[in-house]
């Protein structure tokens, strides 16, 4: 904290003063008719008034919205809750449970016939790829490749947007299409510290938990026949993991 | 100065607090201008998060009011000063002594109190209405405030409110007793925690203030301490006041 605290009570201290000598000018020497004051106020009242009817409307209408951030437990942050869900799923693809585990969403699913005895597994236009792509080789030769799209389930919806790639084959190379990049905005309503003091919400205690957070936990999971020998390029090459089940 | 008319100190004071809230009527002006200079600056967001990667690029803009309240209380402040500084020239239009003067200050100041932490916690809900229909196609989080929690903040912004212009008028009041507090208080204050700051790297004599209000999460004890507070310092006022000489 240091010397933050001084230097923002003194600007502070700064726009009271200015607001001050403001109020003077205005009260002094300018004559404010008391009708037509509470005729703004009014109007301003109204609006706020109105506003709170639109509020409650939309608030109704609006999709129900549950907080992404999980409730804290007494002494722990919400953080804690996120590092228990990612350990899971990590946890579930290193043993090549992803498919049954509940806490990973399919983003994306492609299975091709590919009865040949090597596979090269690149990007498209050999762009770097720096997600996971696990290899799982199946218990039998069935002359199948299988891809699925992973994406960890945070509980938060749209703060988590995925855009996934296409996966094609093209003769002996399996390719990955890297999507153009997406832009997402969100917003996040924090109460007021007033409303938050008794209920916790405010941006000090949301905020914390999300950055962190709202990363790259995408899989592209490979379950490909037994004894088909798979090669990559530069494109990819640190991103391949071989599941052992 | 002799009157026929015999009146009590309530009386008076009533009649004191229906003209201030007539004079003072340009502050309802200034604490508009003020809220919607704070819905302005909140607009875009009190603060970011961001992510990127080779397919998304993700944005997170938090909004809230507190830009609004705190711009409110400062405001409120500003007419707790300003009311210790002239409104014992204006008292002198009545048959009135330094009590009523200082009763309708109070009634004054709470019911300031009351109109800005109402309008405070409603001009945070006009906010969120403005960004979603402004960004009507974004995706949002934590939209809806329960109606409780609402009120909640309402009480909160208030009594906030009534405690800073309480603050607000014991500086003034002090100022009135001598020009020098004018430079004092705000130097010693700020002097002490720069000093605190520098010499333990945290200024603890602010925090631990501020943290005794804001750190209440019971409704009732933030509300003895708030009126604790605000009694001790209209007191303090009252009792500076005695020692002020008769204004020529």
């Amino acid at each position: 904290m240091g010397l933050y605290l001084p230097v923002g009570l003194f600007i502070l201290l700064l726009i009271a003063l200015l607001m001050a000598a403001g109020f003077k000018t205005w009260t002094g020497r300018v004559r404010l008719s008391f009708r037509r004051v509470w005729q703004v106020t009014g109007v301003y009242l109204a609006l706020l008034l109105a506003s709170l009817a639109v509020f409650y409307a939309l608030a109704a209408s609006g999709k129900a919205e549950t907080l992404p951030v999980p409730e804290k437990g007494p002494g722990e942050g919400g953080e804690n809750e996120y590092d228990r869900i990612l350990s899971a799923y990590y946890d579930a693809l290193f043993k090549g449970r992803l498919e049954e585990y509940q806490g990973a969403e399919l983003q994306g699913k492609w299975d091709f016939n590919y009865p040949e005895r090597r596979l090269l597994v690149r990007t498209a236009e050999k762009r770097p790829y720096y997600g996971i792509i696990a290899v799982e080789e199946k218990a039998a030769d069935d002359g199948r490749v299988e891809a699925r799209y992973y994406n960890v389930s945070l509980g938060g919806g749209d703060l988590f947007p995925v855009n996934p790639p296409e996966v094609k084959l093209a003769g002996e190379v399996l390719e990955i299409a890297l999507p153009r990049r997406k832009e997402f905005m969100t917003f996040f309503f924090c109460q007021d510290f007033t409303s938050a003091q008794f209920t916790g919400k405010g941006v000090a205690d949301i905020s914390s938990g999300l950055y962190i957070y709202h990363g790259d936990h995408q899989v592209l999971y490979l379950k490909v026949p037994r004894g088909l020998e798979i090669d990559t390029d530069a494109s990819i090459e640190h991103s391949v993991t071989f599941i052992e089940r | 100065m002799m009157s026929l008319t015999e009146t009590s100190v309530p009386a008076v004071a009533w009649k004191q607090y229906r003209f201030k809230t007539k004079i003072y009527a340009g502050n309802l002006i200034t604490l508009l201008a003020a809220q919607l200079l704070g819905l302005l600056l909140s607009f875009r967001g009190v603060g970011f998060s961001g992510f990127s990667s080779e397919t998304v690029t993700h944005k997170i803009m938090y909004i809230s009011g507190d830009i609004i309240v705190v711009i409110t209380l400062i405001w409120a402040f500003v007419v707790g000063y300003n009311l210790a500084g002239s409104s014992f020239k204006q008292d002198f239009v009545f048959v009135s002594n330094r009590l009523s003067s200082h009763l309708s200050n109070i009634a004054y100041l709470l019911t300031s109190a009351v109109i800005a932490g109402v309008t405070a916690s409603l001009g945070g809900i006009l906010l969120r209405v403005l960004v979603v229909l402004a960004y009507g196609g974004q995706s949002h989080f934590g939209l809806f405030i329960p109606p409780l929690d609402l009120a909640g903040g309402i009480f909160a912004a208030i009594l906030y409110a009534l405690l800073v212009s309480a603050g607000g008028y014991l500086f003034g009041m002090l100022v009135q007793l001598s020009r020098a507090f004018i430079v004092l208080v705000p130097g010693l204050l700020i002097g002490a925690l720069y000093m605190e700051a520098k010499t333990t790297g945290q200024a603890r004599l602010l925090l631990d203030a501020v943290n005794f209000f804001v750190q209440e999460s019971s409704y009732f004890l933030f509300f003895v301490k708030v009126f604790l507070a605000v009694v001790l310092g209209f007191a303090l006022v009252i009792f500076f006041s005695q020692r002020m000489e008769v204004r020529k």
